[in-house]
């Protein structure tokens, strides 16, 4: 093939355009530049909010349960210590 | 580095490619050169919005012109009426050559998925391989395909009286 076409070949690449770079700018993707970090953002949120909802719901279970175990306790716990908690009352 | 989706790193990957995009539908479409423009940039705004869809396995530079491919496909498709152009009817390219105009009024003259085959072997220069991963086919199906191609391509540029 190569020495069947070599004349065409040699040709062809004689005579090829030039490559000029378009005289527009360069698109600009905004869109996408703002919504990458708009939804990081969202997220973040979100998962903030969402640690804060669950630290509030772990302390208030665990007030009843110290409640009703007649225990005086700090009502400021981690998730791991009301945990335990939970695992001595059951 | 491209994959942050910083606008430093869309500039740079337009400035490597966009030349030879344009070129590449510029070949395509036959028509002057603010319609490649405008293709161009619609090519490129395209791939970098499908960026999550590029795979490691092909290079970034097949990958833009298999974007640039679909683009050229869906204008031709959607301006059909338009894309049988007569070779009358190109534009001149600014400073191009008597012989290199004839060239692409050859490459007009003969079928899309042909065209699309030569412009990337001959104008863009890529290896079996590549064109392979830009068309989606198995390399075996390009080497065929192109022989064919060069079989169409060379009566015609006979017929211009170049001495293929």
């Amino acid at each position: 093939m190569n020495d069947e076409f070599n004349k065409l070949d040699t040709f062809m690449r004689q005579h090829r355009p030039e490559a000029k770079l378009p005289q527009k700018q360069p698109p600009t993707p905004s869109s996408l530049q703002w919504g990458i970090p708009a939804l990081a953002v969202v997220l973040m949120v979100l998962v903030v909010s969402g640690h804060f909802w669950r630290q509030s719901e772990l302390n208030a279970e665990a007030a009843v349960l110290a409640e009703s175990m007649e225990w005086e306790v700090e009502i400021d716990l981690e998730e791991e210590e009301v945990g335990a908690y939970i695992a001595l009352a059951e | 580095m491209i994959l942050l989706k910083t606008e430093e790193a869309f500039r740079a990957l337009y400035a490597d490619h966009a030349g030879g995009v344009k070129r590449f539908l510029l070949g395509m479409v036959g028509k002057n050169e603010s319609i490649a423009e405008e293709l161009t940039q619609d090519a490129f705004l395209k791939a970098w919005k499908q960026l999550s869809t590029f795979s490691a396995r092909s290079s970034l530079k097949t990958w833009v012109y298999a974007v640039a491919v679909n683009t050229a496909r869906d204008w031709i498709r959607a301006h059909k009426s338009l894309s049988s152009l007569s070779p009358e009817a190109l534009p001149a390219q600014g400073a191009e050559s008597p012989e290199v105009r004839a060239v692409r009024e050859a490459l007009l003259e003969l079928e899309l998925d042909v065209r699309e085959l030569l412009l990337l072997h001959y104008y863009e220069e890529f290896n079996l391989a590549e064109i392979a991963e830009i068309l989606h086919v198995p390399e075996g199906t390009v080497k065929s395909r192109l022989h064919h191609a060069k079989l169409k391509l060379r009566p015609l540029l006979l017929a211009k009286g170049f001495n293929v």
